[in-house]
């Protein structure tokens, strides 16, 4: 008997690490497929237009009711927190925290130093100096002040200015300008699309172009990359490590860096461009066309003034103008 | 077959004949060395106790008159000490390399809960779109066809950029009809490539298929996957560096609830792709092309050789073609598509037979290459090694034990014992395809799952049919070598009802 119990006891110890997966395997509790969300596109202006259909609805909805003050008014919902409506231009004031969503039907001024959590602005948008947002904002123009903190989404129909000091993370308009732009435009610039160079060059160590030269290829580069003055690419280029380009060199195609992007000033670069550390612009470059915009991404951004991106800009840590 | 070896091992021990001279210096070691084994098997009745035994019996010093039987043959006994030490030495070897790939999965688990995580092409949402050609592989698929053109319809990449191509592979059930009516209802979209004879197998038909392709990427997909919206575009990022050949995203299976078995492979997905995969991307090694949820530079295929129709698993012999011509394979943790996984063991059996045997041709066919190559980078070449090599680490493992088991009863060195008791551990850690349990575990700890990680133990039951399956397709595979057979591609069994078409 002694020798049964003893057996009993050894199995028992033996198994109790199964406890839980015999119990998980009789009783299933988590057997639910990993969530996809079939309809996610990314797609930068997602909450001003889940928004905008929220506003929308309103106007047919019986639970909510408005309380109306000189200019602003807030709407609210049985299931929601309120929303400011502003039906004229409106100015707020400053050091004020609004920490709801906002609906302007004009144009919308924060005063200096606020806050603003969420704002969706019919014309346009302006962040008065050292102002912040703090999840996202849409409207047909932006302008943001100097030292103001952009957390979060910015998107805008038409363009958008950003003020020395500022930091931002993601943004995208048809033209976005850091400062004040005063790039000229090569002629040459704004072409058609070019048919895919499938050409490449690979490079095991570090590559020095010489200023002035043409290169019609794809390049590798297994080391670090510099650009001499004036080159011009026509094809996309990659280097595993830090990648340095000189003034006024124009490149055709993608930018893939591995390590720091420097970039110096004037130069045209169609995109995309990629920096998996981090990524600074001079003053004059223009990235991507207004026919065919691009994004520029890496953890850290610094962009001087007189930088113009068209498309999206996508600082993942920390972006900002240089003052 | 396990059982028929290992007693054939135990015979073996027991067929050597005990004669000798008590004379014998060498002989009076052997005994020495024999007394803890004899201790230890005293009681017991084996080949090998009986030998120890016969061996003392020459030492019967009660009795110095009488002519005791010893081991006459003094070669036999080196040859049966010889025989030992090589298999000795062999097990060792095996247990270096189990330990290697032990090392290696925890490298990769650690690097995903603690590194730098890499996704540099994420946030690419505006570019200049490259045109895209979607192949979906349809052999015999009524049943989920139409739910995967459906879901390609409705993706979020420009429709001038995008066309769909189903190859349809000599299908004899509805799947020609269902495609047709799609045709039909969205003009200008679709452009089956219906293919009634050739080369059977998907490799062969995708071969067919590209011949007609002139965009720039070719994106695959199987017929019973369901691509969301921005899956298209997270797999075309990558191509705008000039350096990828190819993209991979992440299945994930949809009918896990099913039963146990599709319980367990949901958590090796988990572990192969959001841990193994994702850290062979962020260590700068080589993550691998899978054959679905994939993108292709239609200039690198081509570079590279194009489809080769002669192997088993093209994904893996492409990945390594596409390395070997400096091509690099870009892994997207994020691009997720739903897939069905087996629901029945043999099914289950036939499908990692198959991998098994695809991968040990691309093993063949690419080690010397890989190790000669002279762009690779040394953790590429080293991953690359060892990657080719996951399936035939089965076989050895198996081979292993059987050298454990037999070593254990032949010799008694402390330095064996040692090595036994560390195989065991490594065996447990290694053991399975792609994940060991510390993978898996910490997989579904970043995908944010809690609860079904308490059958992770029921994995030993899965990893034991992988390792006896691909243990015997690489025996199979030995034997249609040597026989000059053809490989055969099987086709996965479907397990969705059919839906109605669009």
């Amino acid at each position: 008997m002694w020798g049964l119990l003893l057996a009993a006891i050894t199995l028992g110890l033996f198994c109790l690490p199964l406890l839980p997966a015999i119990i998980e395997f009789r009783w299933p509790s988590d057997v639910a497929p990993l969530q996809i969300e079939q309809e996610h596109t990314g797609n930068i202006r997602f909450f001003a237009d889940r928004f905008r259909e929220v506003m929308a609805s309103f106007a047919d909805s019986e639970d909510n009711f408005v309380q109306s003050s000189s200019a602003l008014s807030s709407v609210r919902s049985a299931n929601m927190s309120p929303i400011l409506v502003a039906e004229e231009i409106y100015k707020l004031p400053a050091q004020m925290p609004i920490l709801g969503e906002i609906h302007a039907r004009q144009s919308l001024a924060t005063g200096v130093g606020s806050q603003v959590r969420a704002a969706l602005v019919e014309h346009t948008l302006a962040l008065a100096r050292g102002s912040a947002l703090l999840r996202w904002a849409h409207a047909r123009h932006i302008r943001v002040g100097e030292n103001c903190i952009a957390l979060g989404r910015l998107s805008a129909q038409k363009a958008i200015i950003l003020k020395e000091g500022s930091t931002f993370r993601r943004m995208n308009a048809p033209t976005i300008i850091f400062g004040k732009s005063s790039t000229v435009i090569a002629d040459d610039w704004d072409q058609p699309k070019q048919p895919a160079i499938t050409q490449r060059v690979l490079h095991n160590q570090d590559l020095r172009l010489v200023a002035g030269s043409l290169t019609e290829k794809n390049i590798i580069v297994r080391g670090n990359l510099h650009i001499g003055k004036g080159a011009r690419i026509i094809g996309s280029i990659k280097s595993h490590g830090d990648m340095i380009l000189e003034a006024d060199v124009v490149v055709h195609g993608a930018l893939i860096c591995g390590g720091d992007l420097k970039i110096g000033s004037d130069c045209r670069i169609r995109g995309p461009v990629v920096a998996e550390i981090s990524a600074e612009a001079a003053i004059g470059n223009a990235f991507g066309t207004a026919a065919q915009p691009t994004t520029v991404t890496a953890p850290r951004l610094r962009f001087a003034q007189g930088v113009v991106v068209h498309g999206t800009v996508w600082a993942r840590n920390h972006g900002i103008v240089q003052g | 077959m396990l059982k028929r070896t290992l007693i054939g091992a135990i015979l073996l021990a027991a067929v050597v004949p005990v004669q000798g001279s008590t004379q014998d210096a060498g002989y009076t070691d052997a005994a020495a060395r024999a007394t803890p084994t004899y201790v230890r098997t005293n009681g017991s009745f084996s080949g090998t106790g009986m030998l120890v035994s016969s061996r003392l019996a020459a030492f019967d010093d009660s009795r110095p008159d009488r002519q005791v039987p010893y081991l006459a043959n003094l070669h036999l006994t080196d040859m049966v000490e010889g025989i030992c030490h090589l298999l000795g030495l062999l097990l060792r070897l095996i247990v270096v390399l189990i330990a290697i790939y032990a090392v290696r999965h925890y490298i990769f688990t650690l690097n995903r809960l603690f590194g730098r995580q890499r996704h540099p092409y994420l946030d690419i949402d505006e570019a200049d779109w490259p045109s895209v050609t979607v192949f979906i592989a349809a052999h015999n698929e009524e049943t989920v066809i139409a739910g995967s053109l459906t879901s390609l319809l409705n993706v979020d990449y420009p429709a001038d950029r995008l066309l769909l191509v189903p190859v349809n592979d000599r299908s004899t059930d509805r799947t020609r009809e269902i495609i047709d009516e799609f045709v039909a209802a969205n003009p200008g979209r679709i452009a089956p490539f219906h293919r009634v004879s050739g080369k059977p197998g998907k490799a062969a038909a995708l071969k067919d298929a590209t011949k007609e392709v002139t965009s720039e990427i070719i994106v695959i997909f199987d017929a019973d996957y369901l691509p969301s919206r921005s899956l298209i575009k997270q797999l075309v990022t990558p191509f705008f560096d000039p350096e990828v050949g190819a993209t991979m995203g992440r299945v994930v299976p949809l009918n896990v609830g099913s039963n146990l078995l599709t319980r367990l492979l949901d958590l090796e997905r988990s572990g192969g792709y959001q841990v193994d995969q994702q850290a062979r991307m962020n260590l700068g090694m080589v993550p691998q092309y899978g054959g679905t949820v994939g993108g292709i530079r239609l200039h690198a295929l081509h570079e590279a050789g194009g489809w080769h129709d002669d192997v088993l698993a093209e994904d893996t012999d492409l990945t390594y073609r596409l390395l070997l011509k400096d091509w690099k394979t870009i892994y997207l943790n994020r691009a997720e598509c739903y897939e069905e996984v087996p629901e029945h063991w043999p099914v289950r059996v036939r499908q990692i037979k198959r991998w098994a045997k695809g991968h040990n041709q691309a093993m063949w066919r690419h080690t010397v290459r890989v190790l000669n190559a002279k762009g690779l980078s040394l953790a590429e070449r080293l991953d690359g090694i060892a990657l080719l090599g996951v399936y035939v680490m089965a076989p050895i493992l198996s081979v292993g034990w059987i050298l454990a088991l037999i070593m254990y009863y032949a010799r008694g060195e402390s330095w064996l014992s040692g090595i036994i008791a560390l195989f065991g551990v490594l065996a447990f850690s290694a053991l399975g395809n792609f994940a060991a349990f510390f993978e898996i575990a910490a997989a579904v700890r970043l995908d944010g799952s809690c609860k079904r990680i308490r059958l992770l133990p029921l994995n030993s039951i899965g990893f034991m049919v992988s390792t006896i399956s691909i243990a015997r397709a690489t025996w199979e595979q030995i034997m249609d070598t040597i026989n000059q057979r053809e490989l055969r591609w099987d086709k996965t069994v479907r397990y969705r009802s059919s839906p109605k078409a669009n």
